[in-house]
């Protein structure tokens, strides 16, 4: 596999992981779904899964960054897990409207468990590494890591606006930051 | 003669500096304990509000991304790192209640 392919196919794969979160995002926006702790945490994970591909597409190939994706789709994985078992007794509700039949955080458990079983594959199938740094971007990649990027500015402000500089309330009805900002609502 | 004075001065300086050491210093440990309890309860929600800083994981992966785009392998993976700390750190934070669960 050539060095070329493997950087088109971590392109795709951040363009699928940006799709995913700019999907959470649509729905946050439109539908006023807005992320609770656990919610937003599942989000974090994904952006630390994204940056061992931005890695690989802007700078080299390196085991260490297939590593770093599976350690976040790990932890990503436990903390989807968590919000999976808090809901699992009939009669216990769940968190947010369901999307293909499924909740959010059960289609990012899928995701992670896809994410580990895809950086396992490539590890065991590049057959050497090369630790040369790739010469430029291609554009496919720089488009990859440009969106990604503006994910990444579009949920620091989304969180802000949230939550402000402290903890999220565990469910959350208005932009709590927002609201103080202008006055609607005095948080104590 | 001559060692009177000093033996006085000296008597002096052990009684004003004994008295530092038993009675001003203790009492100024003690109100800078109390101030410190003080401020620390005051300030504790504060404290507990930014620990639990839930955009600050977000704002260290933008930035390795920005740098990873930079092309600067080592501090992306480094602000990675920090990033994936304050994750579990904010993790620890919210999962407080027990799993409603039986087998």
């Amino acid at each position: 596999m050539s060095g070329r392919v493997l950087i088109y196919l971590n392109s795709l794969g951040l363009l699928g992981l940006s799709g995913a979160l700019g999907f959470a995002l649509a729905d946050q926006l439109i539908n006023h779904d807005l992320p609770c702790p656990l919610c937003l945490l599942q989000r974090m994970a994904m952006f630390g899964v994204g940056i061992g591909l931005v890695l690989n597409i802007a700078v080299s190939h390196h085991p260490r960054h297939y590593g770093m994706m599976i350690v976040s789709a790990v932890l990503g994985m436990f903390i989807a897990m968590r919000q999976i078992l808090l809901h699992i007794v009939p009669g216990t509700g769940a968190y947010g409207d369901p999307f293909l039949g499924l909740h959010f955080y059960t289609w990012a458990f899928i995701l992670f468990v896809g994410v580990i079983a895809g950086a396992s594959l490539m590890l065991l199938f590049v057959p050497r590494w090369s630790h040369e740094r790739h010469a430029s971007i291609p554009a496919l990649g720089a488009l990859a890591i440009g969106v990604f990027f503006l994910l990444a500015v579009a949920n620091v402000v989304g969180t802000t606006l949230e939550c402000g500089a402290g903890a999220c309330p565990d469910d959350p009805t208005s932009y709590e930051f927002l609201d103080r900002l202008l006055g609607l609502n005095n948080r104590n | 003669m001559r060692g009177r004075p000093v033996k006085q001065v000296a008597r002096i300086a052990q009684a004003i500096s004994g008295g530092l050491v038993q009675g001003y210093v203790p009492r100024l440990i003690e109100l800078g304990r109390a101030w410190q309890i003080k401020l620390i309860l005051q300030h504790r929600n504060g404290f507990d509000e930014l620990r639990a800083m839930m955009v600050l994981p977000f704002l260290l992966f933008t930035g390795a991304i920005a740098a990873g785009w930079r092309r600067h392998a080592m501090l992306s993976i480094l602000l990675w790192l920090a990033g994936l700390a304050a994750m579990l750190a904010m993790f620890r934070y919210h999962v407080t209640s027990s799993l409603d669960l039986a087998f």
